[in-house]
């Protein structure tokens, strides 16, 4: 029986170092976005 | 004619045919309700191309039920459909969805159009004149505000959360970057749709392409073979 090759990665690839800095952008413009579409609601905008 | 929309029509149904072959093969009902998502977003921008040609109220329709209501709300349910073991739960949500993409259907094709229909220009964006048209009652107004925070908050929060899953367990780097474009992705029309309903400028038609593309390319990371996805990101690393 072969093994299956891990999927584990070093999180010092400078891919993988962009990941949670990217993480906090994305989660930044989706409240942002969110908040804009909850104001039109209201009409606030 | 509007390329921009029409190279986004292509995209689409492409990304829609691929996500629909995978649900052939593997059965999940998370890519079934992605599927019907991306079949949305292609009608949306197929709508687009179409007004830019000459005006039809079918199609303004179309275009709003699709691209203002529909897509963001079924692309956010596949991802439930991904995160939500209970499956129960997630169909139940997805009962609701449909009944209420009923009811959107009928409020869309029943609201009258104005007197402005009869000026509408084809070389200017149905986004930055629809309003002037489209008769569109409270329900229908509220309704798509809660379907786009459902869909934006689904589809969006959803990839973060995933994408954040696979790192914090340091498996996967393609799912975890795949993750992060798709919310990217996800992200551009929805950022523009907010921006057109703020009234400020409109750049519905290229947030479209890039958010289709942006996906595509995310979805595409996140299912390939671990190591078809690991010689693709070495060979981004190494040009870099």
């Amino acid at each position: 029986m072969t093994r299956r090759p891990s999927t584990r990665f070093d999180q010092n690839r400078w891919t993988a170092r962009l990941v949670p800095a990217l993480l906090i952008l994305l989660l930044l413009a989706l409240v942002a976005t969110l908040l804009i579409i909850a104001l039109s609601m209201v009409n606030v905008i | 004619m509007n390329l921009i929309s029409l190279l986004s029509t292509l995209i689409s149904f492409a990304f829609t045919a691929v996500v629909f072959q995978r649900y052939l093969v593997r059965k999940g009902p998370h890519l079934l309700m992605w599927s019907i998502g991306l079949l949305l977003y292609g009608l949306g921008t197929l709508s687009e191309v179409l007004l830019s040609l000459s005006f039809n109220p079918f199609v303004l329709k179309l275009w709003y039920l699709t691209g203002a209501m529909l897509t963001a709300a079924w692309l956010g349910m596949g991802t439930i459909h991904l995160l939500v073991r209970r499956g129960r739960v997630a169909w139940g949500i997805t009962a609701v969805l449909g009944l209420i993409s009923l009811a959107s259907l009928a409020l869309v094709f029943a609201a009258p159009l104005t007197a402005s229909a009869g000026g509408y220009q084809t070389p200017l964006a149905v986004s930055a004149q629809y309003k002037d048209i489209l008769v569109r009652s409270g329900a229908m107004t509220a309704l798509t505000i809660i379907l786009n925070i459902f869909g934006t908050l689904g589809l969006v929060g959803g990839a973060i959360y995933s994408a954040y899953l696979f790192w914090r367990k340091q498996v996967m780097l393609n799912r975890v970057l795949g993750n992060v474009l798709i919310a990217a992705g996800a992200l551009m029309p929805a950022m523009a749709g907010s921006f057109v309903k703020a009234g400020l400028a409109d750049i519905l038609y290229i947030s479209e392409l890039i958010g289709a593309i942006l996906m595509f390319l995310g979805f595409l990371l996140s299912t390939q073979k671990q190591k078809a996805a690991e010689q693709v990101l070495q060979r981004v690393e190494t040009a870099r």
